[in-house]
């Protein structure tokens, strides 16, 4: 079986579910920096969203297996570095639309109503890159990625 | 054993053991929103630890997990400010602010580093970091505004923290090395000045001056461990020794 395409292997990263937001890929959160495939070997890097991210493992491990399927008989190496540095710049526009329907804001705009009358209520949220903010419309929190 | 390594080790030891004291208020802060807070900036530095026994372990092999949980206490290169129990809350904030200051300016200075994958690494911690000195100095400005009992015991907290705060700079064993190499653009103790001067400005401003000199004492150097580190030392890598080799 000959080494698949560095397009066959992102297509593949397309099913990869992140396993905080399941509603996002991986290609979507754009933390897939390079996919690399050579006689052999198919290589793909990541980035943490946020260094301590604590789905670093379960991401690699899914990544690698998604990858794996395709690969046949090609070593193949995934590993996290360091540059670029994640922002949420990074999602792409179907991500920023599948995060809006899962209740997470890129920015102060409100995820249910659009609305800007947003306070932040807190730096800090569940995961490491979210904080929460406050709709003085909805009268509801929600979530905002942290630029 | 190499300059470098010496560094990311001093570095990763000190953001390991600084996370494991953020990370103990989990469960137990004063409020749902510190505890989410803390345990959140504790993460971001496990996170800063990683990504210096990372590199460490590609310069020198080995494994990551190794390096952080597998040395005897004296194999350790953490400062006395981290190692520190967490105490009362003005004593958590007050060293909150010295250390995550101190790592801020660290890694501004790491940023300009000759060798590249240092100063790769150092840049995405950076971004994390300004979240937690935000955070830091709200207390602090807060507590030093609050009068009464919070007065009081910040007074005893800076009277603590304040001469052991030099030594987050501390060299590195081999730092002259380093300068002279350009791995580091300037020796710490330079960071250290313009960091002491900026501390000493934001005690005056919240009318917390008299507490600035304190801030003079000696870096000293990082070849001792506390007496408060044996304990940290065995809740942080017990479940490592007791089960080599285990997968989660």
């Amino acid at each position: 079986m000959t080494a698949p395409t560095a397009d066959a292997v992102r297509a593949a990263l397309a099913g990869v579910a992140d396993p905080e937001l399941p509603a996002l890929s991986v290609l979507d959160l754009g933390i897939v920096v390079d996919v690399r495939v050579d006689t052999g070997a198919v290589e793909v890097d990541l980035i943490p969203t946020f260094t301590g991210c604590p789905a670093t493992q379960v991401i690699r491990d899914d990544v690698e297996a998604a990858v794996r399927e395709l690969a046949g008989d090609a070593d193949v190496r995934v590993r996290w570095v360091s540059t670029p540095v994640w922002t949420p710049e990074r999602i792409s526009a179907r991500g920023r639309e599948r995060l809006r329907g899962f209740g997470v804001s890129m920015g102060a705009a409100c995820p249910s109503c659009a609305g800007v009358r947003t306070v932040q209520d807190s730096p800090f949220g569940p995961t490491p890159c979210r904080a929460v903010r406050f709709c003085e419309d909805c009268r509801d929190p929600f979530e905002a990625m942290k630029g | 054993m190499s300059a470098r390594l010496e560094l990311l080790l001093t570095l990763a030891d000190d953001a390991l053991v600084l996370g494991h004291r953020h990370v103990q208020w989990t469960g137990v802060a004063p409020h749902l929103e510190e505890d989410l807070a803390f345990t959140s900036i504790g993460l971001d530095a496990m996170g800063h630890a990683l990504v210096w026994y990372r590199l460490a372990a590609e310069l020198a092999g080995g494994d990551p997990d190794q390096l952080a949980l597998g040395r005897s206490p004296e194999g350790y290169r953490s400062c006395a400010l981290v190692e520190r129990p967490n105490a009362d809350w003005a004593f958590t904030v007050v060293r909150h602010w010295l250390a995550d200051t101190a790592e801020a300016a660290r890694l501004t200075w790491l940023g300009t580093s000759s060798w590249e994958p240092l100063r790769d690494a150092a840049a995405a911690p950076l971004r994390e970091q300004s979240w937690h000195v935000r955070h830091a100095e709200e207390w602090m400005r807060r507590l030093a505004a609050a009068g009464g009992e919070a007065r009081e015991r910040m007074a005893g907290a800076l009277g603590r923290a304040l001469p052991e705060a030099p030594g987050l700079f501390a060299p590195s064993h081999g730092e002259a090395e380093l300068v002279d190499d350009g791995t580091l653009a300037e020796p710490s103790a330079a960071v250290l000045d313009r960091w002491r001067a900026a501390r000493a400005a934001e005690l005056a401003a919240w009318r917390l001056a008299g507490w600035d000199a304190a801030l003079d004492a000696e870096p000293g150097d990082r070849t001792t461990r506390t007496e408060d580190f044996a304990e940290l030392w065995e809740e942080l890598t017990g479940l490592h020794r007791a089960y080599p080799g285990a997968r989660w």
